[in-house]
């Protein structure tokens, strides 16, 4: 290394929560015009990396310099006036105000403006157009796609011409043509010298993009690996520290009877209706780009939207519909998609928060009865294999895979027939993602029926018997389980029918 | 906190470290600091007045506090779940004018009353917590809006008539001289404490209690998870608006009479109870245990002010500081950096 | 009817604005002389204090908290002017405004900071300021005292044809307009909307929250002005009744409990149309009781309707 090194650089970086040691002797030299992956399981301490470059935190020890200089940012402001800007891993976008002044949010001083307002419009427009296409400046910001409220955030990073851009998991709410268009804005960045550092989770990305990998596991780093070294194989060794990495394909079991149907369901006004079935035992994905339909259709199965057509449960005694009330009795179970948001109680324990649809199950006397409660989260602990230290602990202090899986424990608990599972392995690692991927495999060998969405294509090839395809508000294709492959999912996102399917 | 960056540490070092952070976590826990600066409140008082050690003066003392912890009932249960009911003093005031002018002046048998009470206060409570659920706005203002509008009609149906005071049946619940079964307290004493443990027994064991604390905790997971969040919300505020009606019927019998602006002093000062004792908005902590003892922490604090010669105004002053200072130690919200 | 509702959601406060004018109209027909010259001056002067602390309930809400104690903040100005600084000879106004500014700005400040800085909840920490306010008020003037001649005078009359109370509301509303044009009341939107989104772009939400509520104070210090020209006295047991009359003037004008949308012009329109049902209602002789009962339910009539046909169709942010 030179006696003064240039870039972004961290040695022996540790960082503690509580009793949680979320990086130890964390190591990352980000070099001036370069692509830097940063790679990690959950819990590997990457976003904390992130978050202590991005001056959100401080770490405890160790040291990070900027073209030599040390660094000490006490917060994210601080780090953008030294040329740092980070692109958080959530949408960062307040959803009332134009998509003008969203791009130039933070920019400002507490009173003085960055530039006058002709110029803002002026760069704005230009990087927003290299990044997404064209997006009008005085919307507001909360009536744009997830996808492009993703790419405003990033423009808001790119305006401050940064010397140091960071991007956390910025592409896993990007459609594939803004994703595309950001590649190339960072390549045309990288070349003019500013340092990037790029963090996600889909490994062709990593591979399509990356110049170096730093791949971090358990909080400390493990190795940095050059781009000619590359290997995917290598990568998810060194990540998951776990040399036997071969992707298994499930293979689907005989379907059984029909327990689940939607019946003319209409997602958008003008949109071509949609008819589903879903069998016991049977293991249906739902794909397609960001907003085209499929977040809805699945909230649509579990009767938690309204609209056009029926969903019906089908039952011995007969069809009964779903609604938002019913789901307990009829055995539909829905796991949401922001677990934060939409799933956690946070500031209540990890029993708590598995008991609380299955409260009716455990009553005596009209009282809780609490130990009827524990005998039964010790045995869906049991069966997941859950982590964690004592079940009183509160739920924030478990890592998203294994708060993920006390979720899915939660729903599993209702007893469940059909299970809904929105991304649900979105934010978790690799490891826990097999362990899930094992467990929905068992539930639908014992008769389950399941629709998973995902928006990672890989998972749906592994796991699905069989994959919807969405586009623009409607099914554009379903892919059975032989005509299904990467390839082939997603030629569908982009409106092109592989000879398989017709 | 942070969604995904953390691995189980084997560190239990770490946390005997820090003792301070352990006793934080275990106060907030447990209201054992709250009981403390009861003790010590009555114990200053003892000192100071010894002659305030008689029963009469204890009684006295205690239905003050039932009178404030049983206006505050509602509220708490309203801050749990992450509002704020400003219709108290409207409630109040019903209750008032049903003791002193339906059951005391148009000798309506007071059981009726207390029922008309519980109906109409209910009532309006649950159209608050409908609206605001239905249309999502924040009760703040509904409540606000409510609780003159209520205060509006009152008035109007009172007639310029404040001089009535309520039947002997309900004065005997409140009064000094009142006795429960042949104990020597007024019943007011006993219904708070048999609320308390109601109270407590529905929040810590029943699967309602939990689902209501559920909700104040995350609204749109509970109503993912199933529990119908439009129910709560109605019933709860229902249950406020009753509660604190009851507890206006309750202020008029104690004060044998009652104005226009009775319910005023105990919106402010119930919520001052109900977060003196540790509730906080939307909070898994919230309890009335920590309220009732909160009302106990005013009273005595108000009995030593006044007793020290120092004016009612003062006693607001201090009031207002230890609301800072106990919610400082409890109810810290994150910073934005560990929202993230 | 499509275009009349999204005028509506454009612009927050367009219906409190419709309210104002309805009741002004019918004002005018009860008593046509409602808007005469010779009148004009006293009727703003009474106006002026409820607008005034509507505007400074605003800058509290729009960065998504909520300040209860600047009605008590008010009154507790009007009583520190009166029963203190005149006493002490400190009556003049080149000596007693920029006191009375900066202690009311001082008090916003102490509120931002205990919010901001300790992260108390704001609900919180502004009741505990009102029980202080309310308190010290009390102490330093328990019963009215009257206020001899002084300065405060003017904003009851008028300067010329200029009614005085065109001069504190205007005074408030030139600061604010002047904010405007710099990026702090974009700051104090975005912080109010999301304060994650707003210190994870680089936001200073921590002095921005400050300021808020230091504004907030120095409005209510004006509104302190405006209420001792109409009473001439020391009133501190108007705290309760101007305590959350400012909260209702803002959230009628459209601005969200929630943080990040309104203004002033919502507080201004707001505080107008719930003096004008007073007035409206008292002309035509309504017993003030009822006078009340119609207030609560323009009130509660609406911010549901502010929440429900009238508020903008966004789809829920992520963040």
């Amino acid at each position: 290394m030179n006696n003064q090194p240039t870039g972004l650089v961290l040695s022996g970086v540790s960082k503690r929560f509580g009793a949680t040691r979320a990086l130890i002797d964390g190591d990352l030299h980000l070099r001036p015009g370069e692509i830097h992956t940063l790679l990690g399981e959950n819990g590997s301490g990457k976003s904390t990396l992130v978050k202590i470059m991005g001056g959100v935190h401080r770490p405890d020890s160790g040291t990070v310099t900027l073209d030599g200089v040390p660094v000490a940012s006490r917060s994210p402001r601080a780090a953008m006036d030294l040329g740092i800007a980070t692109v958080f891993q959530e949408v960062l976008t307040a959803g009332s105000q134009s998509v003008l002044e969203n791009v130039w949010l933070g920019s400002h001083g507490i009173f003085r403006r960055a530039m006058p307002r002709a110029e803002q419009r002026t760069i704005a427009r230009e990087v927003l157009t290299r990044i997404a296409g064209d997006m009008p400046l005085d919307l507001p910001a909360g009536q744009l796609s997830l996808s492009e409220r993703q790419s405003l955030c990033i423009a808001r990073a790119l305006v401050r011409k940064p010397k140091v851009l960071i991007l956390d998991e910025s592409t896993a709410s990007l459609d594939v043509g803004s994703r595309d268009r950001l590649f190339v804005e960072m390549r045309r960045l990288a070349a003019e010298g500013t340092a990037i550092l790029f963090i996600s989770h889909r490994m062709d990305e990593v591979a399509e993009i990356s110049d170096r990998v730093t791949v971090l596991r358990s909080g400390r780093t493990v190795s940095a690996v050059e781009r000619a070294e590359l290997s995917i194989d290598r990568l998810i060794t060194d990540m998951t520290g776990n040399p036997d990495h071969d992707a298994t394909r499930r293979q689907p079991h005989e379907p059984g009877e029909k327990i689940l149907q939607g019946t003319a369901l209409g997602l958008a006004a003008g949109s071509a209706p949609i008819d589903f079935e879903l069998r016991s035992g049977e293991i249906v994905g739902l794909a397609g780009l960001e907003g085209h339909g499929q977040d809805l259709f699945i909230k649509r199965l579990a009767g938690l939207a309204p609209g056009p057509g029926r969903v019906e449960r089908v039952l011995a005694r007969g069809p009964e519909e779903v609604s938002e009330r019913n789901g307990n009795t009829l055995g539909v179970a829905y796991l949401p998609r922001e677990r934060r948001g939409e799933s956690l109680f946070e500031s209540m324990s990890i029993r708590e928060n598995f008991a609380l649809p299955t409260l009716h199950m455990h009553r005596r006397a009209g009282l809780l009865d609490s130990a009827s409660i524990a005998k039964r989260f010790e045995a869906f602990a049991h069966l997941l294999s859950l982590r964690f230290g004592t079940a009183h602990d509160a739920i924030s202090t478990l890592s998203g895979g294994n708060q993920q899986k006390v979720l899915l424990a939660r729903w599993l608990a209702t007893d469940p027939q059909v299970l809904l599972l929105n991304d649900p392995t979105r934010g978790v690692d690799i490891g826990t993602k097999r362990e899930i991927y094992a467990i929905l495999d068992r539930l639908s060998a014992t008769g389950m029926g399941i629709v998973v969405l995902s928006s990672e294509v890989d998972e749906l090839v592994d796991l699905a018997d069989r994959v919807l395809v969405f586009r623009d508000q409607a099914v554009f294709a379903e892919i059975a389980h032989s005509g299904l492959s990467t390839e082939s999912v997603v030629a569908a996102y982009f409106g092109q029918k592989s000879e398989v399917l017709s | 906190m942070t969604s995904e960056t953390l691995s189980p540490a084997p560190a239990p070092a770490v946390r005997i470290s820090r003792p301070w952070a352990r006793f934080r976590a275990w106060a907030l826990e447990v209201p054992l600091l709250q009981v403390l600066v009861v003790l010590a409140l009555a114990a200053w008082l003892v000192t100071a007045i010894p002659a305030i050690a008689n029963p009469r003066s204890v009684t006295s003392i205690l239905v003050i506090t039932s009178l404030l912890a049983l206006a505050a009932m509602g509220q708490t249960l309203v801050v749990i779940l992450g509002g704020l009911d400003l219709a108290a003093p409207g409630y109040i005031l019903f209750g008032a004018f049903m003791a002193a002018n339906v059951a005391g002046k148009l000798a309506v048998p007071p059981a009726v009353a207390v029922l008309g009470t519980v109906l109409v206060c209910g009532g309006i409570g649950a159209l608050i917590g409908w609206i605001c659920h239905r249309f999502s706005v924040q009760p703040l203002v509904v409540t606000l809006g409510t609780g003159a509008a209520l205060t509006g009609a009152t008035l109007f149906l009172a007639d310029g008539d404040y001089s009535s005071a309520p039947p002997q049946a309900l004065r005997s619940l409140a009064s000094l001289r009142g006795t429960t079964f042949g104990m020597p307290f007024p019943p007011i004493i006993m219904i708070v404490l048999l609320c308390g443990v109601g109270m407590w027994i529905f929040l810590n064991r029943t699967a309602a209690g939990r689902r209501f604390h559920a909700t104040g905790v995350n609204f749109r997971a509970a109503r993912l998870t199933r529990i119908r969040t439009s129910v709560v919300w109605t019933l709860v505020f229902a249950a406020s608006g009753a509660l604190a009606g009851i507890a206006g019927i309750f202020i008029a019998a104690y004060g044998s009479g009652w104005s226009q602006t009775i319910g005023e002093p105990y919106l402010f000062s119930g919520l001052a109870a109900v977060l003196v004792g540790g509730t906080i908005f939307g909070s898994i902590r919230g309890s009335y245990t920590r309220t009732l003892l909160g009302a106990l922490t005013l009273t005595l604090l108000s009995t030593i002010i006044v007793s020290n010669g120092l004016s009612e105004a003062q006693s607001r002053i201090i009031f207002g500081i230890i609301i800072l200072a106990v919610v400082s130690l409890y109810g810290r919200e994150r910073h934005v950096r560990d929202r993230f | 009817m499509n275009r009349v509702l999204t005028l509506f959601q454009r612009w927050p406060f367009a219906f409190a604005l419709l309210l104002a004018l309805v009741l002004l109209v019918l004002n005018l027909a009860i008593s046509p002389s409602f808007l005469s010259p010779a009148r004009l001056p006293g009727t703003l002067a009474t106006l002026a204090p409820f607008v005034l602390v509507g505007f400074a309930s605003t800058p509290s809400l729009l960065a998504g908290g909520i300040d209860i104690s600047v009605g008590p903040l008010a009154t507790f100005i009007n009583c520190f002017f009166v029963a203190v600084l005149i006493p002490a000879g400190l009556g003049d106004w080149q000596l007693a405004a920029p006191i009375v500014l900066a202690v009311a700005a001082g008090v916003g400040a102490l509120n931002g900071i205990l919010i901001a800085v300790v992260r108390l909840h704001p609900v919180v920490a502004t009741t505990g300021m009102l029980f202080l306010l309310v308190g010290l008020s009390l102490t330093i003037a328990q019963n009215p005292v009257a206020a001899p001649d002084n300065w405060t005078e003017v904003f009851a009359g008028g300067v010329g044809f200029l009614p005085g109370a065109l001069i504190t509301i205007g005074a408030a509303g030139l600061l604010w307009f002047s904010l405007r044009r710099t990026a702090f009341v974009s700051n104090l939107l975005a912080t109010g909307e999301s304060d994650v989104s707003a210190y994870g772009s680089g936001v200073n939400v921590m002095a921005v929250r400050i300021l808020a509520y230091t504004l907030g104070g120095l409005f209510a210090g004006i509104a302190g002005i405006a209420l001792t020209a109409i009473v001439q006295s020391s009133q501190s047991s108007l705290a309760t009744t101007y305590a959350l009359l400012g909260l209702a003037a803002a959230v009628l004008g459209g601005t969200s409990l929630a943080g990040g949308r309104g203004g002033l012009l919502g507080a201004l329109f707001g505080a107008v149309s719930i003096y004008l049902l007073q007035q409206l209602l008292t002309a035509s002789g309504v017993a003030p009781s009822l006078i009340q009962f119609a207030y609560g339910a323009v009130l509660v009539v609406g911010v549901v309707l502010g929440a429900t046909l009238l508020a903008p169709r966004l789809k829920r942010s992520a963040s």
